[in-house]
């Protein structure tokens, strides 16, 4: 027995010194994402790790920091005009694609026009609907043109999906550019092996001559959290921007790695269907919230590794206001409420979500709180595309949507009120068109959602979306739940690789400490 | 016996052509929308639509059999839905290091199983027999992907003897066959364990014995060639599985095979990929049970083919 600790002892000091000498030469980057790549062209892809890879080859106009806050990358400035139907954009000089074509305002004006023509069918187009027409009055100034007032328009430029890619490449290699990606960005695209990994290479002519500070970046797909924890922890890799939080403990444990906490701007709520008759009845929909215990919620389904919501958009998300009353805990005066609506006996209702171990946690401790207000729940954990088809699919109609209430997590890629209130709150948010799937409809909140778009004017608009807020909190179509926050592991030594709060990730400025 | 073998492999057709429809029906039957879930999880119903025009999933259904089956017959197997690629190139990549990793799994789990079952047939109720039947018993009720992630945290986190995953050096085989083998060893184990014992109670081996035959030889040459027929069955069928790609073991340890194939292909509803592969892991099993038949009348011969 004590040779073999010693011998085990001895081959655990050998491997680490040769981590060590390892570590010590490494200059290039591996980060291990939770996902597999659909594709390297961000303007037709819906998805957060397809937009985190890209980010390091493409860069935006306007780009969000740390904190989601507008930063400029592409563009040095930007002004729109008052009744927020014309944007002027001021570009960076000296910029070249990584084919050595230019940067400058016709290449913009190439991106934008792509995006708004419906015929392309990317499918990021849905952004760019209102777009009228793009101006280059001079090389380095674009002028946008609406159809109609959007007053979120910057923020839909800093959208992680509108990168600005090389009009030479996309001639030269038409559809096939999201496998042969050209844009501004530090890091040059070398090798796409789908499902198993993507090498970037450092950009010699990167407009900033002090980045990128990693020769080579290579991302491995890998779905198995505790794998991808392995990987970190035997230096496979460096960043795992994607955590679980019940692996988190594994990570912090040891001296040689770090957890990076971010807050996120996901939303997690529990929808009523207000088409049903018990949630039309604001008492019912009022003891429902005040039945869950947030708290408690946080600590069961994210070990504390997230927050309870103050508004129905997250404090990171421009134009947050905080609401009161806060979410609280009262047992006896939600059954006070269910039995002044009828319902001191309860109803039975059934409660979706995916069935992944999070969100069956999730059902579970929902389950065993509304037992509390007699409320039976009959949880239905759904596959993924099965879910989608059945919550979403083409067919449903507020009529025949067959779920009572619903599990889901919603995150503002745009970073603006405007993105998470509309398709959440908004009666043209609907399902199946998008995603409110409370049936929830409130003319004055719609009011203030479409006044907030009229301009473009911070103030004037944080008016709007206050009222849109504090209205939508009293309605209550939903059980407000937890906001997310993002977690990451990354060796130490290692910086600028970070989580965003919207669930991409940054490594553009990454670089080992000496 | 090559007419037989001609014979057989001519009566694959139809089977083959049975299973595309059925394959065919029960891939398009499965829930959920593969627009909607290559559009993304934040797609506007505009967005969806638009994806579910380009990639004519508004067709009719018999179209859509029709260009699937034309499509086999010309040899090529159409693209993904998800990336674009043809789907022959996917699983090109994906086939071989299945391959590697169900004949690495099999090759020790069969040699294991077949040594440790014999000796506990010979040796029942030693310890020796207990400790075999034990370990068997755990083989096969661990559950792999635990079993993948404790060799993986030993060897690769504390030890650092192996990469923790994918597919870049021989070496990174070890592990996941390691593990993918190890029910298989304890199914072969068991197996030849039980057709051993009965076989040796069998007049002819008491004859051998009779005649003065040492025992090795009894047990060794005797015996186990008239053991092996239900173990070959056993092995071939677990091969078959094994070629299947398993999704769990190529998910932990990130193997670039059929079953990570397949489980992606599920997961988006790429019914092209999903197609495919099950027409290919169908293909596989019919062609694995006539190799058995075969090799049956080699172990055999008084096994006759007509």
């Amino acid at each position: 027995m004590k040779h073999l600790k010693n011998a085990v002892l001895g081959a655990t000091m050998l491997a680490g010194a040769f981590g060590t000498v390892h570590a010590a030469q490494a200059a290039d980057l591996s980060i291990a994402l939770n996902q597999i790549i659909q594709g390297l062209n961000p303007q037709d892809s819906n998805y957060n790790v397809d937009y985190s890879v890209a980010n390091g080859i493409y860069e935006r106009l306007i780009a969000f920091d740390g904190d989601m806050k507008l930063v400029p990358q592409l563009a040095t400035s930007w002004e729109g005009s008052d009744d927020a139907k014309t944007f002027t954009l001021h570009l960076r000089k000296g910029v070249k694609f990584q084919d050595g074509t230019d940067f400058n305002a016709e290449a913009v004006k190439f991106n934008l026009d792509r995006l708004a023509d419906a015929s392309l069918n990317l499918k990021k187009h849905s952004l760019f609907k209102l777009v009228e027409s793009v101006e280059t009055p001079d090389e380095y100034t674009v002028v946008i043109h609406l159809s109609k007032p959007f007053g979120a328009m910057i923020n839909t430029l800093a959208h992680p999906s509108v990168v600005m890619e090389s009009p030479a490449a996309i001639k030269k290699y038409g559809k096939d550019i999201a496998k042969h990606p050209v844009g501004t960005g530090p890091f040059k695209f070398q090798e796409w092996v789908p499902g198993e990994k993507m090498v970037v290479v450092k950009n010699e002519n990167y407009w900033d001559s002090e980045w990128p500070k990693v020769d080579k970046v290579t991302f491995y797909p890998v779905a198995e959290n505790g794998t991808r924890v392995s990987m970190l922890m035997s230096d496979e890799v460096q960043f795992v921007p994607i955590l679980p939080a019940e692996l988190m403990k594994r990570v912090s444990e040891s001296d040689k790695y770090e957890v990076l906490e971010k807050p996120g701007i996901s939303v997690w709520v529990m929808a009523m269907n207000m088409m049903r008759k018990e949630f039309k009845d604001i008492r019912v929909r009022e003891a429902f919230n005040l039945a869950i215990d947030k708290k408690a919620f946080t600590q069961v389904v994210y070990g504390g590794h997230a927050i309870v919501p103050d508004s129905p958009i997250a404090p990171a998300t421009q134009f947050h206001a905080t609401q009161t009353p806060a979410l609280t805990t009262d047992v006896a005066k939600a059954k006070e409420l269910m039995k002044e609506a009828g319902y001191g006996d309860g109803f039975s209702i059934n409660l979706w979500a995916r069935n992944n171990s999070t969100e069956v946690r999730m059902l579970q401790f929902i389950k065993q709180q509304l037992s509390q207000i007699n409320v039976k729940v009959d949880i239905v954990p759904l596959e993924g595309a099965t879910r989608a088809e059945k919550l979403f699919g083409s067919n449903v109609t507020p009529e025949n949507a067959e779920f009572d209430t619903v599990i889901g997590g919603w995150s503002p890629s745009t970073g603006d009120a405007d993105w998470h209130l509309r398709p959440v709150y908004s009666t043209e948010g609907w399902i199946p068109n998008m995603y409110n799937e409370a049936f929830y409809s409130n003319p004055v909140v719609d009011k203030a959602i479409n006044d907030a778009l009229e301009s473009a004017d911070p103030a004037k608009r944080a008016e709007a979306y206050d009222i849109a807020q504090k209205q939508i909190w009293k309605d209550k179509p939903v059980v407000w739940l937890a906001i997310e926050n993002a977690l990451a592991g990354r060796k130490k030594g290692l910086t600028g690789a970070f989580p965003m709060p919207d669930g991409t990730m940054q490594y553009a400025h990454a670089a080992f400490e000496e | 016996m090559v007419q037989y073998f001609l014979r057989r492999l001519f009566a694959l057709i139809p089977v083959l052509f049975l299973i595309s429809i059925f394959v065919f029906l029960f891939v398009h039957a499965l829930p959920g929308d593969p627009a909607r879930v290559l559009a993304g999880d934040t797609a506007t119903l505009e967005e969806v639509e638009t994806v579910r025009r380009t990639l004519n999933l508004d067709a009719p259904l018999y179209q859509q059999y029709i260009k699937f089956i034309g499509n086999i017959l010309s040899g090529n197997l159409g693209t993904s839905l998800r990336t674009h690629e043809p789907v022959t190139t996917m699983i090109g990549r994906a086939f071989m290091p299945t391959v590697w990793l169900a004949l690495c799994s099999l090759g020790w789990s069969v040699l294991f199983g077949l040594l440790s079952g014999v000796i506990s047939a010979v040796k029942r109720g030693s310890i020796g027999d207990h400790a075999g039947m034990f370990a068997a018993v755990s083989g096969i009720s661990m559950p792999p992907f635990w079993l993948g992630l404790l060799l993986m945290q030993f060897f690769s986190v504390q030890l650092g003897w192996f990469g923790t995953s994918g597919f870049d050096s021989p070496s990174d085989l070890v592990l996941p066959s390691l593990t993918l083998g190890a029910g298989v060893a304890a199914i072969m184990a068991r197996f030849t364990r039980s057709a051993v014992i009965e076989v040796v109670r069998e007049d002819y081996i008491r004859t051998a014995r009779a005649k003065g035959l040492k025992e090795k030889i009894v047990i060794w040459k005797h015996a186990l060639r008239n053991a092996l027929i239900p173990v070959v069955t056993m092995a071939g069928l677990q091969f078959g599985f094994l070629l299947g790609g398993s999704i769990v073991i190529e998910q932990v340890f990130r193997w670039p095979g059929m079953g990570a194939l397949l489980l992606d292909a599920i997961r988006f509803r790429d019914y092209t990929v999903v197609q495919a592969e099950i027409m290919i892991f169908s293909l596989e099993f019919l062609l694995i049970n006539l190799l058995v038949d075969v090799l049956y009348g080699l172990i055999n011969p008084k096994i006759r083919y007509s």
